[in-house]
C-alpha cells in the first residue's frame, strides 16, 4: 500500500482512465480526518465497511432456490396473512 | 425481444431495459436488468439480469412494509440519473426471502433501488442514515402499531 503523509488542506491527486479524482484532507481531530472527496459522477463511493454489508446483504437476497418453490413459500406466507 | 433469465425465457421489451451505469454492489460487472411481475409471486416482483443467467433478484415496494419509509435524494443522485421529473422516480427494495425459514423474510431498506423511469437509469443507493436495517423484518413492519409509525422521525 501506498502510504502519503498529507496535513489539513492538502490534497492527493489520482489519474484513472475515467477520469480523476482529488482527496483533500478537510479537517483532522484526534479520531476522525474528514476526507473531501472530488470525483466522476458516475464513479460510486461508499464507506468501505458500508459498501461490504451492502454486497453481502445482495448476496443473500440474490435467488438461490429453485423459483417453483420460492413461489410456493410465498403462496403459503399470503395464506396465513388472511 | 425474447431473453434468458434466471427466471427463465422472458419476453422484455427494449425500452423496458434498465441501466445501472455502475452495477450493483457484489454484482458489479453486469448493468442491464428488467423489473418483472410474475402475477403468482406478487406482491414480490422480481429484478433481473437481462446479461446473466444467474441473476434475479426478488424486490418489493418499501411502503408495503414501512408506511412512512422516506429519505432524501441527494443533487447527485439527481445528476446521476438525469431526474428531470421526481414523479417519475420508482423506488423498490430488494428482499432475502430464505426458503427453508420464510418466516425470517427481510427487505432492504438501507439501499434501496431507484428507478428514473423516463430514461431508465437506475442505481442501488445506499442511505446515510442508520435507522434504516439491511435486514428489516417483513413479519415485524407488518405487525408494527400505527401510532408507533406516527411518532418517528423522517429526514424529507
Amino acid at each position: 500500500m501506498l502510504v502519503l503523509s498529507r496535513k489539513k488542506d492538502e490534497e492527493i491527486y489520482i489519474e484513472t482512465t475515467i477520469g480523476n479524482i482529488i482527496l483533500k484532507i478537510v479537517d483532522i481531530d484526534e479520531k476522525n480526518v474528514k476526507v473531501g472527496i472530488t470525483a466522476p459522477k458516475n464513479m460510486p463511493i461508499y464507506r468501505r465497511e458500508v459498501y461490504e454489508k451492502v454486497y453481502a446483504v445482495n448476496k443473500e437476497s440474490v435467488l438461490h432456490d429453485d423459483l417453483k418453490e420460492i413461489t410456493k413459500v410465498l403462496g403459503a406466507l399470503k395464506r396465513e396473512d388472511r | 425481444m425474447i431473453f434468458s433469465t434466471r427466471l427463465g425465457k422472458i419476453e422484455i421489451e427494449e425500452s423496458e431495459v434498465l441501466t445501472f451505469e455502475t452495477g450493483i454492489p457484489g454484482f458489479e460487472a453486469w448493468h442491464k436488468y428488467a423489473l418483472v411481475m410474475l402475477p403468482e409471486t406478487l406482491p414480490v416482483q422480481w429484478l433481473i439480469s437481462v446479461e446473466s443467467m444467474e441473476i434475479a433478484f426478488p424486490v418489493l415496494d418499501p411502503w408495503l412494509v414501512k408506511k412512512d419509509y422516506a429519505f432524501d435524494i441527494s443533487q447527485d443522485v439527481i445528476d446521476r440519473l438525469d431526474i428531470k421529473d421526481r414523479d417519475k422516480i420508482l423506488v423498490t427494495n430488494m428482499v432475502r426471502i430464505p426458503q427453508d425459514n420464510p418466516q425470517e423474510m427481510t427487505i432492504n431498506l438501507l439501499a434501496p433501488i431507484i428507478i428514473n423511469t423516463e430514461n431508465r437509469k437506475a442505481i442501488q443507493l445506499v442511505l446515510d442514515r442508520s435507522d434504516y436495517s439491511l435486514r428489516h423484518l417483513i413479519r415485524e413492519g407488518a405487525s408494527e402499531p400505527a401510532s408507533k409509525k406516527e411518532g418517528e422521525v423522517c429526514s424529507s
